[in-house]
């Protein structure tokens, strides 16, 4: 068999079945499942696997190869306002795409007009990829912006929770991790190594990353605006609490849920993806960049991408949104509720595997770093991210903790780490925030987290939101002191080095400069 | 065009290991210098952690890792996605006397790790930095210099390595006609172009020409007819913009069993 196939193929197995496993066996100790949602969960798992196969080819062959192109280009353009203006619009165009933001301003319809959300937050958006583009052109460390926008970002909602208006603050910073979807990560990662590629003189491995974590900043500073300027202190949670779990689903049932479920899919995606495709097209009639055989590679990927996440998404909505609810709702209720708190932990580690854009991330940190930093580094950072994510969910749920108390502790540390980590972890670890966030935690975490709310009581909006934020605020911490553990490791060369450099200090310029040269006739 | 150089982006994985002892008496010996041998082997870049272990154990002085691409087999299969792996480059100095027991160690290495592994070459060297040299004296001081000692298991037939910087984008068309001049497989690698009369700057830095460097290794009848090939295509006249040259490899081995 083919070997590249039969990579992806195992590729994809291996991380949607850990995350199954888990939860099958949760279930059977903890929860006991109605036979027919755990069909549903199962039908869902295996479309998982063929989807996450599909788009992680499809990410390699037309998402990558058209974000760093055209990031490529942007640099070459050599006149900064075409480049940012480019970039901006780019930025609100993929935004007001991604499905995941409809389903954010659904849920707020009747707090804020649909229009005004979306449009906001795709300004947003395309303001910070126009930011983020000119960052690594002007050189400026992404650590100063972060710092700059997150202070502005949280004075803002400091503000709000001093004057009452708190319940906006989990939606907005759900937001950051929302319209960060698995279209859109792919496409900004591999954009800003296209801008950063071209960037020789210095530290082009640095600016490789931080696309994604300035452009995660957007969205949240859009929606807290707005809420403020509106004034709104309630928010309807609206239609994903009220999740059917009928516990006699028939099997004509579970077809029937995955047939209405996937032409629903099959819009969203394309129109996610047909605004990347106008963005390519009017790209490559001006640049001309690709040759015949790419641009056939960069259809047939783009086609792949199209399959893999309707599979993905249609999966995943139809056959984890029940069980995730079922499950954190009986868990609640039971006399068990502390075991919330190490089974989110467990879900939390296995689960990172099976978000897509996780893949193309760690694919690329590889890449950028020529292996010094590898995937499996990579994916256990995450996976302890995301587990600590889950446990301090499921504590603030028991407790009703408010998350504030979390998030600024936690971004304060994550933006003290970057002052002493190296660059490029700050930048990963920002970008991972974002990926770290996307629909397997929209439609199985946020789910289990609700349903864990509904059945402890506490107040939705409030408790259980914030889900997304704690999932893109513990990678930031996590990758970051893996930074640490790194620089630690390069200190100890450095003393080698030093050794080295003692012997050549005590060399002349001249036996420094000499030059062996072989008889032509040892060489041949 | 002859001023194009292109930097491979190495990346140092770990420290580099000049000196082990002091290099003082180093400089004393009288020992004519060994001729060295530049090492390259391409393999899968799953492997490539493997070649790494294999060469700290072996102690070979130090290393360079870049990332490349491998080409496919066949075009369908590459406009399919499932043509072209990721391949590592690993690229070292060793003796002349040392180099092929290396390499047939690195094919003991991955043969018990699968078939399909890569290929590993090595070229002689013309110069070198007298500095570096003496890491090498150092070490292996006492090892008689042997030149032309190919080993028996080595390929008897003369290879050359082909070696063609094109602008971005074309290397898939680039391995097409190769592949139809007779290659049988190729590596490539993403470069900077460093023609600095005609580096555009822009906000201070200067913006580099992307380039591809394409690697293949060829049996010495089959390497002019492929250069003809990809120079009537690809050549310095074409949008490709190609620089074609070969270098004459004495010891190649293929990794796969």
């Amino acid at each position: 068999m083919n070997k590249v196939l039969l990579e992806k193929i195992s590729e994809a197995f291996s991380s949607v079945l850990p995350i199954t496993a888990i939860v099958l066996i949760a279930s059977i100790i903890l929860v006991p499942m109605p036979g027919s949602v755990i069909l549903m969960f199962l039908c869902g798992a295996a479309l998982l696997i063929i989807g996450m196969g599909f788009f992680t080819l499809g990410a390699d062959m037309a998402m990558t190869p058209m974000g760093e192109g055209i990031g490529a280009q942007l640099t070459k353009m050599s006149n900064l306002i075409l480049a940012l203006c480019v970039s901006f619009i780019m930025g609100v165009i993929i935004t007001i795409a991604e499905p995941d933001l409809m389903v954010l301003a659904l849920q707020l319809e009747q707090a804020l007009g649909i229009w005004v959300l979306i449009v906001t937050v795709g300004v947003g958006v395309g303001v910070f990829l126009a930011i983020a583009v000119l960052r690594v052109l002007a050189g400026v460390p992404l650590r100063t912006l972060l710092w700059f926008f997150y202070l502005i970002t949280f004075g803002v909602a400091v503000y709000m929770f001093a004057t009452g208006n708190d319940a906006f603050i989990p939606v907005s910073f759900d937001s950051g991790g929302v319209t960060t979807g698995p279209i859109t990560v792919p496409f900004m990662l591999a954009m800003c190594v296209g801008v950063a590629s071209l960037l020789g003189d210095k530290g082009s491995q640095e600016d490789s990353f931080g696309f994604v974590a300035l452009c995660s900043i957007g969205p949240i500073l859009a929606v807290l605006m707005l809420g403020l300027i509106n004034n709104i202190t309630h928010v309807n949670a609206g239609e994903l609490i009220n999740v059917p779990v009928l516990a006699a689903y028939t099997d004509r049932d579970i077809a029937l849920a995955f047939l209405e479920k996937f032409p629903h899919m099959v819009r969203e995606v394309s129109t996610a993806l047909a605004a990347i495709l106008v963005c390519f097209t009017a790209f490559q009639l001006i640049t001309r960049r690709y040759q015949k055989h790419q641009l056939l590679r960069i259809t047939v990927g783009f086609v792949y991408t199209f399959i893999g996440l309707v599979m993905f998404l249609t999966g995943v909505n139809v056959g984890f949104i029940p069980v995730g609810h079922f499950f954190g709702s009986e868990l609640a209720g039971s006399n068990l509720k502390w075991m919330l708190v190490p089974i989110g932990v467990l879900i939390g580690y296995f689960i990172v595997t099976a978000e897509p854009a996780v893949h193309v991330l760690n694919k690329q940190v590889e890449d950028v770093t020529q292996g010094a930093i590898t995937r499996k580094m990579m994916y256990t950072g995450l996976a302890v991210g995301m587990a600590l994510a889950l446990g301090i969910t499921m504590i603030r749920i028991i407790t009703g903790l408010p998350i504030m108390f979390i998030l600024i502790p936690g971004y304060a540390f994550a933006l003290l780490l970057a002052f002493f980590v190296p660059p490029i972890f700050t930048g990963i670890a920002f970008d991972s925030g974002g990926v770290c966030s996307g629909p397997m935690t929209s439609t199985f975490l946020l789910p289990l987290a609700l349903g864990a709310c509904a059945g402890v009581g506490g107040d939705m909006m409030r408790d259980a939101f914030g889900i997304v934020a704690m999932v893109a605020m513990t990678p930031l911490i996590v990758i970051q002191l893996m930074g640490l553990i790194y620089k630690q490791k390069q200190k100890q060369a450095a003393v080698l080095k030093e050794k080295h450099a003692a012997v050549l200090a005590a060399l002349t310029p001249a036996e420094i400069g000499h030059i062996t040269i072989y008889e032509e006739a040892a060489y041949g | 065009m002859a001023k194009e150089k292109s930097s491979l982006k190495v990346k140092l994985p770990f420290q580099v290991p000049f000196f082990r002892e002091e290099a003082k008496s180093a400089a004393q010996s009288k020992t004519a210098p060994p001729l060295l041998k530049f090492c390259v082997v391409i393999v899968n870049w799953d492997k490539v952690q493997l070649v790494s272990k294999l060469l700290q154990e072996k102690e070979v002085l130090f290393h360079f890792i870049s990332k490349g691409r491998g080409t496919a087999t066949s075009n369908i299969l590459d406009i399919l996605g499932v043509g072209a792996e990721d391949k590592g480059v690993v690229i070292c100095l060793e003796t002349a006397a040392l180099a092929p027991e290396l390499l047939r160690a690195i094919r003991e290495e991955l043969h018990t790790h699968g078939p399909g592994a890569g290929i590993a070459f090595a070229v002689a060297l013309s110069a070198i930095n007298t500095v570096i040299l003496r890491g090498f004296k150092k070490k292996r001081g006492n090892v008689k210099i042997l030149t032309n000692e190919g080993g028996n298991d080595m390929e008897t037939i003369k290879n050359d390595l082909i070696i063609s910087v094109v602008n971005q984008g074309y290397s898939d068309e680039f391995m097409t006609t190769a592949r139809e001049a007779g290659a049988r497989g190729g590596t490539v690698l993403s470069a900077r172009g460093l023609a600095n009369k005609n580096a555009v700057k822009f906000l201070g830095v200067s913006v580099q020409e992307e380039k591809e460097i394409i690697i293949i290794l060829a049996k010495r009848d089959k390497k002019e007819a492929i250069m003809q090939a990809v120079s009537r295509t690809h050549g310095i006249a074409s949008k490709a913009e190609g620089v074609i040259f070969s270098l004459p490899v004495d010891s190649a081995l293929g990794l796969s069993s």
